[in-house]
């Protein structure tokens, strides 16, 4: 078995503080290798170069701590630049009290993944991206359908994935240098294509309405209201033949919210018993008939709780709701990729 | 003209090949953003089918696509004017029972008109909260027309209207007469892409520029190739024959023959 090797950048280890026993919990738990750094010890372990880790999370805040007398002036931010610099092709995680909007973009962008104290604590979260990311590691020197393949995209998606792979994935990879601003002072790093792949996978493909989809956005596909979605239908039988079907089961799946392939929900409905001679127009006008979804336990869109919302929209950002294409509107702000939804706005 | 089994599929694979261009174009992403998401919808739908390998299925364009077009080569009054194209398709044992491709203008007024403008631009019923429908074309394909009085690939003005297929969210007003849907003007055989790679180019949209792709000039020669060679090929294999009795109206208004 693989000894994965992470490294826990934070100002208090062995201080007997709750994340430091959560830390201790990753090699005790999961049996990962931990190697425990205060922030002021990092740029010395750096030079030193002694091992390769698989990982490292680096605590947000850690200035609070001081080890040996010293204390860490700068945020885990400032510490991003000096890991790529040395470890490119290793991912950089920041552990945060906070959630991702109480974080500026910035903060966010410059770390391979942003994780509250609650993933932390949760079993195997770490070992499971520490997988996968070795998973794309593995997979890089067999080139482009190998890592599609981490994906486990059904066929009719494949097509899709290519389309909206970006070129720096398809044409080489690679290493790139990616600029971007760093807080204090503004840092060039060295993104991998292990690295990049991986940020790719988690945002945008798993975070935004694409080819992939979320929960409520599968349930208005199907015509179905998200509770009736979560506790009547999917456990069903016919629920089961659609999970096995459409379900995103890829790497960072076990990490990531439920995610589901939308060309598959398409081809899903087109191809159920029940559409043979209905007229299949509108998916989330046409599925409600073909999978008998009683008539109280239909869609309705939250602005005027009229049936058959067309598509999800949100008020902050943030939370989906269904809507009708009326009832919401094109964010005009929003930078959109080929084959990711453009989103919604609904009036608050 | 006839209809073949082959010909359906291969306009199946056709229709998937052009709203994949679109979809992944970066120039109409760009510019008819607020379409992207009908094309997206087409191109799942199309797929599901394709991947059902079915006999018997219907397709429409629907919220239908729009591109705003400058009003300044019109002469009516300041507004906003915009191009709308949908419609629909069936496919019954695996051959095309019929098509109707329509293409509306439709237009809003941008301040209210007063009567001098009314009567000037002809436009009494224009206001700023009416989207009015000013032009509208069905290109249709209409096998199952054996009336012989009319032909069965034709182009009509007006015609029945609904808005149920159109952006929601607007009010429209329809004056064409509805009731009057003659003539039927013999025309060639429009597809998807033939047609908004006319209307791209006559309207000059902001997203014209894609007809001018390699990958789009080779998917509408597929087009040509798969629609208008069978029709131009047996107006002109009747005229060059030498006992012909009837006109090449009447020989158009005939029965298109399945194989």
């Amino acid at each position: 078995m693989t000894e994965y090797c992470v490294v826990c950048i934070d100002d208090e280890i062995s201080t007997g503080s709750p994340r430091d026993n959560a830390i201790n919990l990753l090699s005790e738990r999961d049996f990962l290798k931990v190697l425990k750094l205060h922030p002021t010890k990092v740029i010395d372990w750096l030079k030193d170069k002694e091992l390769e880790p698989d990982m490292f999370v680096v605590d947000f805040r850690l200035n609070a701590s001081a080890l040996d007398g010293e204390t860490f002036p700068f945020k885990g931010t400032s510490l991003v630049g000096m890991i790529r610099d040395v470890f490119p092709q290793v991912p950089v995680y920041l552990l945060s009290a906070f959630f991702e909007d109480k974080h500026s973009a910035k903060e966010v962008d410059i770390f391979d993944r942003l994780i509250t104290e609650n993933n932390f604590l949760q079993p195997g979260f770490i070992l499971s991206d520490v997988r996968d990311f070795d998973g794309i590691k593995n997979s890089i020197p067999g080139g482009i359908q190998n890592l599609l393949a981490l994906l486990r995209s059904p066929e009719s998606s494949v097509d899709d994935l290519r389309n909206v792979l970006p070129r720096d994935f398809t044409s080489d990879l690679e290493d790139e240098t990616v600029e971007i601003e760093g807080l204090e002072t503004e840092s060039t790093f060295e993104f991998s294509g292990i690295v990049r792949f991986g940020r790719w996978v988690q945002r945008p493909l798993l975070a935004d309405e694409g080819i992939l989809c979320g929960d409520v956005h599968a349930s208005v596909l199907l015509g179905m209201d998200i509770g009736y979605f979560m506790n009547d239908f999917l456990p069903s039988e016919e629920g089961a033949k659609f999970v096995q079907q459409t379900k995103y089961t890829g790497i960072f799946s076990d990490t990531s919210k439920r995610r589901w392939w939308k060309q598959a929900i398409f081809n899903y409905i087109y191809s159920h018993p029940n559409s043979q001679g209905e007229i299949v127009d509108e998916l989330p006008t046409s599925s409600p008939t073909i999978l008998n979804v009683p008539e109280e336990q239909r869609a309705k869109c939250i602005v005027c709780r009229e049936a058959f919302p067309q598509v999800v929209g949100s008020t902050d950002g943030l939370e989906l709701y269904p809507v009708h294409r009326s009832c919401s509107e094109l964010d005009p702000k929003a930078q959109v990729l080929p084959f990711f939804d453009h989103p919604r706005l609904i009036e608050g | 003209m006839e209809l073949s089994k082959e010909q359906s599929k291969s306009y199946l694979k056709l229709l998937i090949n052009i709203f994949q261009f679109l979809a992944t174009s970066s120039e109409y992403r760009r510019n008819a953003y607020d379409s992207i998401e009908t094309i997206q919808t087409a191109l799942s739908k199309l797929k599901a089918i394709s991947a059902t390998q079915c006999e018997d299925w219907n397709f429409s364009l629907t919220p239908n696509i729009e591109f705003e077009i400058s009003t300044k080569s019109f002469c009516g009054p300041r507004g906003k004017t915009h191009l709308v194209i949908g419609g629909q398709l069936n496919v019954e044992k695996g051959l095309l029972k019929d098509q109707s491709i329509t293409v509306c203008v439709v237009s809003t007024a941008e301040s209210e008109l007063d009567e001098e403008q009314k009567k000037k631009h002809c436009c009494g019923t224009w206001n700023t909260s009416l989207r009015t429908v000013v032009r509208r074309f069905h290109f249709d394909l209409d096998p199952g027309q054996l009336r012989r009085d009319r032909p069965p690939i034709h182009l009509q003005y007006g015609g029945k209207f609904d808005s149920c297929h159109l952006a929601s969210g607007f009010d429209y007003n329809y004056e064409l007469f509805q009731a009057i849907d003659l003539p039927r003007l013999p025309s060639p055989p429009y597809d998807f892409i033939l047609l908004l790679d006319m209307l791209l180019k006559q309207f000059g949209v902001n997203v014209s520029g894609i007809t001018q792709e390699s990958r789009w000039r080779s998917l509408v020669r597929c087009s040509e190739t798969l629609w208008l060679l069978p029709y131009f090929q047996k107006i002109t294999d009747y005229l060059g024959s030498a006992d012909r009795v009837n006109s090449v109206y009447e020989q158009l208004c005939e029965p298109i023959s399945i194989t």
